[in-house]
């Protein structure tokens, strides 16, 4: 799975859990040394929220810790079966514990919607809704379920209460823009996803739909608009190329179309490849499609059971997701997060270092890394991790350099703190950095004087 | 009314034994010209039981589409039924129980079999059935796809059929064939043969596959796909395997239900084919019988979310009056029928599937069998659709349908959308079958579209058009003299008052099925049918005919 589906995902579950306000998954492990709000990789931080921290705060005089977690290199494919039943347990598990809890039903609704059991599925949602109406995931997953069921008109008045409650994500138009299209209201359907697209003018999703809509009413230059800047933003997908074939053909660009047909007929094949002797090409699909719901879920719970000051069930559950497969880093993100709580460092440690290994250009990772390393009292690890960290990501290499410029004070190298401030200075000349540079400054005359003092003692005291 | 309705709800929940209660219930919501049916199985002696021969290991013939086929076998105007079976899987061993059934329509409410005296007893695994007549020779031929080699068995004009595969050379091998279709590819008036095949099932690959498959058995993406296949008519009763020439054989598919027809209106036949979790297939004929497959650039191998689904039965019809033929394609459970609009000039579609509403109902369930056809003649197309999941533990796998459930009618309003009318055409549609293919034609003679079901496992069930007679209709039996002789290819265009519709005459359609000999327009109230315009295949000139009287049924000979 590439970095653009990871966010993609996240994305997802970002969606579905913020209306719940679990907000573990998006939220990246705080930083030690330099502890940073809840951001994402890609999110900008103000330096207000810095704050100076000495030796004496971080460096806890630690029992040498051994990470106790075996980490999973590949996906843990246990049988379809049992995986359904751990599926149906987990819910089970949430449900019973936190009976009173919106988000226990939202995910318990999710596991029975996902094996096919729509009237389970739709009780769960409605007593979650019961607990909790002002939340708008659950209200997405019964708008599916609905339009599962073909009751495209309950879907479409499930998904104006998203709208009501505020709810603008691009999700949210898309999902109500395919509900009034399936209905048949294609003017309505029209109208969302172009507005939609004004909202979110990058969202491809959207796009896609709005090219469909326009092709449907017969406005065909503006279809192939949306849709190549659908292509231009998602990539030739099968939909998306597709859809543009038709338009093309539509419009007498035949030579156009063609060579988009190249490549769709390449994706179809791939999608649709012959059996090896050995080998079930039908149960892989299903299976594939049930391991990625049984990740998404897994996660899920962990932040359930999370936000319910269940560390030790959300380890597990964040564990059981990373072992679905261990290539999304948003499970390794939760389960170090949750590690973090029970303070089993050595064990975040390792986490973050497959964080790492699967986002290496990622900063915040590194930084995070580096913190953690910070708290296990190894400052050479988290120096690498900083200056790596620095090269990587211009976009995050201040918040690295005055890390680094921590990192430097707190272990009394005031010569390499000032250099990484100073970096810093040049182009952000803030009264926050400013006043860190006299931290420094301070420091190293206090050193100078301890070891003057440490000197004259040596000298009268023989 | 609404009292009534309210009945009829309470109702459903009876037993079986409440059957006739409900028919008289259902015919009592029915709203004034309403498409309405009563179910006539019993009455009208079409008693045939269909067995799919499974033995609960689930092998992949089992849960195919099953067709059946209308045609006039003895020329007394009066349409017959031939049911296609299963056999005993692994061995298929024949067994006369298992055999596939002929019914001689008698007076147009009676059906006798006639299976053995006719000569129809096949004993193989049949899938697919189409009747053209191939040799000209005016009498309604038979094409039957099997799992094995298929068969063609001749008329011979006396209410006898006779085998003659090996002479015709049309046995294609020993494979898992399914849709077949005649059809006139170089409108030389004679009749080749396309046969829609499906994957190349092993019954040990099934064995090593099936102990890790849950909760599905092992399907058709185990097992690799088959070219289709053509068979040219060399005009002195046989044929010849032209796959490679025509370039029918250039791609593979799982296919399954199969039709032919002019969809991009340059004269010459293209074939249609579902395929089953990979792209359709449509190959386009350049008008000297050589084909390209071109799917994609016409819309038609994907539906409008880029996804190759399941796709079963197709049936073909000028479904909002713009004087093209349009593709309805039946899917998989959990994935919307597709309706493929042909955009003017014609030859690209447009997936129209939910603003048309046409498959909202049935989008839970596997769908198979379809019928583009006017019940209610208003004068445009309805659609019938045949359900029902192919494993008989569905409900616990996906709670939303089941193995039985009921079929679905879905009214034409305004060429634009459909709405269901399941609910309200009869209790002969409350009953949950597992339906395969469905044939549509007049049976009685009354000028309205009556339904056949083959349900799978399952008793056949016979459905009575009873829509009230507020609307008038005409049908058109064609005759090719110069052209082949059942017309297939032919277009007409009816002219009545303000409205225009059209068909063209085609040939094996629905679930691996063949009906619609008699091309059926429902005029509404129009007391006059102002012109008819008659394009036989390969002539540019049209035959006219003008100021006709409503509710006949004529014969135009070319």
């Amino acid at each position: 799975m590439d970095l653009r589906s990871v966010r993609a995902m996240s994305r997802l579950l970002k969606l579905l859990l913020v209306g719940l306000g679990c907000s573990a998954a998006i939220i990246l492990v705080t930083i030690l040394l330099t502890p940073l709000p809840e951001v994402e990789a890609e999110s900008a931080v103000s330096l207000n929220d810095l704050s100076v921290t000495s030796v004496s705060d971080n460096a806890v005089a630690l029992p040498a810790p051994v990470a106790k977690l075996t980490l999973p290199d590949v996906a843990n494919e246990v049988p379809t079966r049992q995986l359904q039943d751990e599926l149906r347990a987990a819910a089970a598990e949430l449900t019973e514990l936190f009976p009173a809890d919106a988000g226990s039903w939202h995910i318990a609704a999710q596991v029975e919607f996902e094996l096919l059991q729509s009237e389970k599925a739709e009780e769960y949602w409605n007593k979650c809704l019961a607990l909790q109406p002002k939340h708008f995931g659950p209200y997405l997953g019964m708008a599916d379920l609905l339009t599962s069921k073909g009751r495209f008109e309950d879907a479409i008045e499930v998904l104006k209460k998203v709208f009501a409650l505020g709810g603008s994500a691009p999700e949210v138009y898309l999902k109500l823009g395919e509900a009034f299209e399936n209905r048949g209201i294609l003017d309505q359907a029209l109208e969302t996803f172009t507005a939609g697209t004004q909202a979110f003018p990058n969202d491809a999703d959207l796009l896609a739909g709005l090219g469909r809509l326009q092709s449907q009413s017969n406005l065909l230059p503006e279809a192939e608009g949306s849709l190549k800047r659908a292509i231009a933003i998602r990539g030739e997908t099968q939909q998306l190329l597709s859809s543009l074939v038709v338009v093309l053909m539509r419009q007498e660009k035949r030579e156009e179309a063609s060579t988009l047909r190249t490549k769709l007929q390449q994706l179809l094949i791939k999608t649709s490849s012959k059996p090896t002797s050995s080998d079930s090409a039908f149960q892989r699909a299903y299976d594939a499609a049930l391991r990625q719901s049984a990740y998404r879920i897994f996660e899920g719970c962990g932040n359930a059971f999370y936000e319910n000051m269940r560390f030790d069930l959300a380890e597990k559950y964040f564990f059981r997701a990373i072992q679905q497969d261990p290539k999304i880093v948003s499970g390794w993100v939760g389960l170090s997060e949750v590690l973090l709580k029970q303070q089993k460092y050595a064990d975040v440690y390792q986490v973050m270092k497959r964080m790492v290994e699967l986002e290496p250009s990622n900063a915040v990772h590194l930084m995070n890394l580096a913190s953690v390393a910070f708290k296990l009292n190894d400052t050479q690890a988290s120096e690498a991790a900083l200056k790596k960290a620095v090269a990587v990501d211009q976009d995050h290499s201040a918040l690295a350099h005055i890390a680094l410029a921590k990192l430097y004070l707190a272990t009394g190298k005031f010569e390499l703190a000032h250099q990484s401030l100073d970096t810093v200075i040049a182009s952000d000349p803030s009264l926050e950095l400013k006043q860190l540079k006299a931290e420094v400054y301070k420091a190293e005359v206090q050193s100078k004087q301890t070891a003057a003092d440490h000197n004259a003692r040596r000298i009268t005291q023989p | 009314m609404r009292f009534a309705r309210w009945i009829l709800l309470a109702a459903v929940m009876l037993t079986v034994g409440m059957h006739t209660m409900l028919q008289v219930l259902g015919q009592l919501t029915s709203e004034e010209g309403a498409i309405a049916f009563v179910d006539t199985t019993d009455s009208s002696g079409l008693i045939f039981r269909h067995q799919d021969g499974g033995t609960g290991k689930r092998f992949l013939p089992e849960h195919m589409g099953v067709g059946l086929a209308s045609f006039d076998a003895d020329g007394d105007g009066l349409l017959d039924i031939y049911f296609l079976n299963g056999a005993i899987l692994p061995e298929l061993t024949p067994s006369l129980e298992l055999s596939n059934h002929f019914f001689r329509n008698c007076d147009g409410q009676k059906f006798v079999d006639f299976t053995v005296a006719s000569g129809l007893t096949e004993l193989s695994y049949s899938l697919g059935v189409t009747a053209g007549d191939y040799d000209n020779d005016g009498f309604q031929d038979l094409y039957i796809t099997n799992f094995g080699p298929n068969r063609m068995l001749h008329n011979n004009g006396d209410g006898t059929f006779s085998d003659i595969t090996p002479v015709a050379g049309v046995a294609d091998g020993n494979k898992f064939s399914a849709g077949a279709t005649f059809l006139d590819i170089d409108a030389d008036g004679d009749l080749e043969i396309f046969v829609g095949n499906y994957v190349s099932f092993d019954f040990a690959r099934h064995h090593i596959l099936a102990p890790a498959a849950f909760p599905y058995s092992p399907g058709p993406r185990d097992f690799p796909a088959l070219a289709d296949t053509l068979f040219l008519n060399n005009g002195d009763g046989t044929y010849r395997n032209i796959s490679h020439d025509s370039g029918i054989d250039s791609v593979a598919g799982p296919s399954m239900g199969v039709v032919a027809a002019d969809f991009d209106v340059d004269g010459d036949i293209d074939i249609f084919v579902a395929c089953d979790g990979t792209a359709n297939l449509h190959y386009v004929n350049d008008g000297t019988g050589k084909f390209t497959e071109e799917g994609i650039l016409t819309g038609v191998a994907v539906d409008s979310r880029g996804v190759a689904n399941g796709s079963m039965g197709v049936d073909v019809a000028d479904i909002n009056a713009d004087g093209l033929v349009d593709l309805f394609v039946t899917n998989y459970s959990d994935q919307l029928p597709e309706l493929f609009l042909n955009q003017p000039p014609g030859g690209i579609f447009e997936e129209s599937s939910r603003a048309t509403q046409i498959g909202t109902e049935v989008f839970p369930h596997v769908n198979w069998g379809v019928g583009l056809v006017d019940f209610d003649c208003d004068g445009d197309k309805d659609a019938f659709i045949c359900n029902g999941h192919l494993l008989e533990n569905a409900k616990e796998i996906e709670s939303r349908t089941d193995f039985g459930v009921r079929n679905s009618i879905m009214e034409n309003v305004s060429n634009r959308t459909f709405r269901s009318v399941s609910n309200t055409a009869g209790s002969a549609l409350l009953q949950a079958r597992s339906s395969r293919g469905g044939i549509f034609d007049d049976f009685d003679l009354d000028g309205r579209i009556d339904v056949v079901i083959l349900n799978s496992d399952s008793f056949a069930q016979a459905l009575k058009n009873t829509t009230d007679r507020h609307n008038n209709w005409l049908m058109i039996e064609l005759v090719g003299t110069s052209v082949n002789r059942d017309a297939i290819g032919t277009k007409v265009w009816l002219h009545s008052g303000n409205s225009l519709q059209f068909a063209e005459k085609v040939n094996g359609r629905g679930d691996q099925s063949h009906y619609g000999a008699t091309l059926h327009f429902g005029l509404g109230k129009s007391t006059l049918v102002d012109r008819i315009e008659i394009q036989w295949p390969g002539n540019p000139l049209k035959q006219i005919l003008n100021n006709l009287e409503v509710n006949q049924r004529l014969k135009i000979v070319q």
